[in-house]
């Protein structure tokens, strides 16, 4: 150790120099674990948001306007959360940048890390759907705590493009009357264009309707109207409530 | 201390605890590695003018931080690692993630090994050609192709070092080297 080559000493002089010394053991153990949460955080987030998504286009109702053609689908496209699915992506983007500084990632094709975690994304949103959790959450954002970042916005405040959801209050032989979500009452116009879901659906008092159709001084010349029956996904309302098919289809 | 592996050196340095010692043994590492990761940033890089401090400023970053080093795993591949960051950041490329997100041989890294492989090289006149064509190879060939000919660092070492796929190392090893027999069989027409 004493015959020190040039290098060698170089080296040595310049530490000294410099006063540098090793980093202490628990500051790399303290980047490990912020590198393991930051993966619990972005899987996380990535399986609520996923799943929030879910949440929100059924219980708004803008999934079932894909059933009345192209129009509605564009009306789908237009209705979508998209600030939750941006926060979605950049959960999925993170977890994958995450995930790739270690070997068992990096060391396959980005492409295999990709479809495990969205595999994995896929099954805890599911997983999360399954639970109560985004109705509880929503009930709880109704009862007001004064969120206004809240992702569960009141059901007064849902707005779908083209297309609005409501409570059949009135039927009449052109068509019905019915409560809105912002407590107004719309007159809905049905002619030999408008598509029914089912098609065998008829208009009776208290049915939870989604008529896709642009308003005009409370009215809305109907494109599609779809009944909720019994199997569907209830729709967020006012007071925070789900509701489903109204009772008397379970006497049809 | 000069008989010793690498590995078994680190394994002394992390016991030591004495400062004075550490740096002591750690510089055995540095007069072994100086002079390759030299040649390393050489080729890379074609920078010469400040080579020498971005070579001692990787082996200052590798002391510091030498307590994140897993002696099980091998010494070089971790130390040619600090160097490709420092290379890198010298060179100022991009970082490799937001570029490799977008590279075809990183996502799927078969669907361009079908660009297959001349290897009728043999080791010999692959370094001589080295000396002659490295520039023509771009960055990202560059380096694999140096570590695995000129640094003798396996696949999955490469792979390790750069964090990239263990195929997509081949790929662009056989890719290099498909660039450099062209380069050769031109210079032999003309």
């Amino acid at each position: 150790m004493n015959n020190l080559q040039d290098p060698q000493s170089d080296f040595v002089t310049k530490l000294q120099a410099k006063h540098l010394a090793m980093k202490p053991k628990w500051y790399f153990f303290v980047r490990q674990v912020i590198k393991a949460g930051l993966v619990g955080v972005f899987a996380t987030s990535a399986m609520y948001f996923v799943s929030l998504i879910i949440f929100t286009l059924y219980s708004s109702g803008a999934i079932h306007l894909s059933r009345f053609g192209l129009m509605g689908l564009s009306d789908l496209l237009l209705s979508l959360p998209w600030l939750i699915i941006a926060l979605a992506l950049v959960s999925v983007f993170g977890l994958v940048w995450i995930s790739d500084k270690y070997p068992i990632t990096y060391r396959h094709p980005l492409v295999f890390t990709f479809i495990f975690v969205v595999g994995v994304v896929t099954l805890g949103s599911y997983a999360i759907g399954q639970t109560r959790l985004h109705d509880t959450l929503a009930v709880l954002s109704s009862k007001s705590f004064g969120f206004s970042f809240s992702p569960y916005p009141q059901a007064e405040m849902i707005k779908l493009h083209n297309a609005e959801v409501g409570e059949v209050v009135e039927v009449d032989d052109d068509g019905f009357w019915m409560a809105n979500r912002a407590h107004d009452e719309v007159y809905v116009e049905i002619s030999e264009q408008t598509q029914f879901a089912p098609k065998d659906a008829e208009i009776e008092n208290d049915d939870i309707v989604i008529v896709s159709g642009s308003e005009n001084d409370k009215k809305i010349r109907a494109k599609g109207i779809k009944v909720l029956r019994e199997g569907d996904s209830p729709l967020m309302m006012p007071g925070g409530s789900k509701k489903g098919h109204s009772k008397s289809q379970d006497d049809r | 201390m000069v008989d010793l592996l690498d590995e078994e050196i680190a394994q002394q340095i992390l016991k030591a605890t004495n400062q004075d010692q550490q740096s002591q043994m750690f510089a055995v590492l540095v007069e072994r590695y100086q002079s390759k990761m030299q040649n390393y940033g050489r080729r890379l890089l074609f920078d010469h003018s400040d080579i020498e401090d971005v070579v001692q400023e990787i082996f200052l970053k590798a002391y510091v931080n030498f307590r994140s080093y897993d002696p099980t795993r091998k010494f070089s591949t971790w130390l040619y690692r600090i160097a490709h960051n420092e290379f890198i950041n010298h060179g100022k490329k991009f970082s490799r993630q937001i570029v490799d997100y977008f590279d075809l041989e990183v996502v799927f890294p078969w669907f361009k090994s079908s660009q297959n492989v001349e290897s009728d090289f043999d080791q010999q006149e692959l370094l001589e050609s080295l000396e002659q064509y490295i520039e023509k190879l771009d960055f990202k060939y560059r380096e694999p192709l140096l570590l695995s000919v000129q640094e003798q660092l396996s696949y999955q070492e490469i792979s390790d070092v750069l964090r990239i796929p263990v195929s997509t190392v081949g790929v662009r090893i056989n890719r290099a080297r498909t660039i450099l027999k062209k380069q050769i069989m031109k210079l032999k027409t003309n």
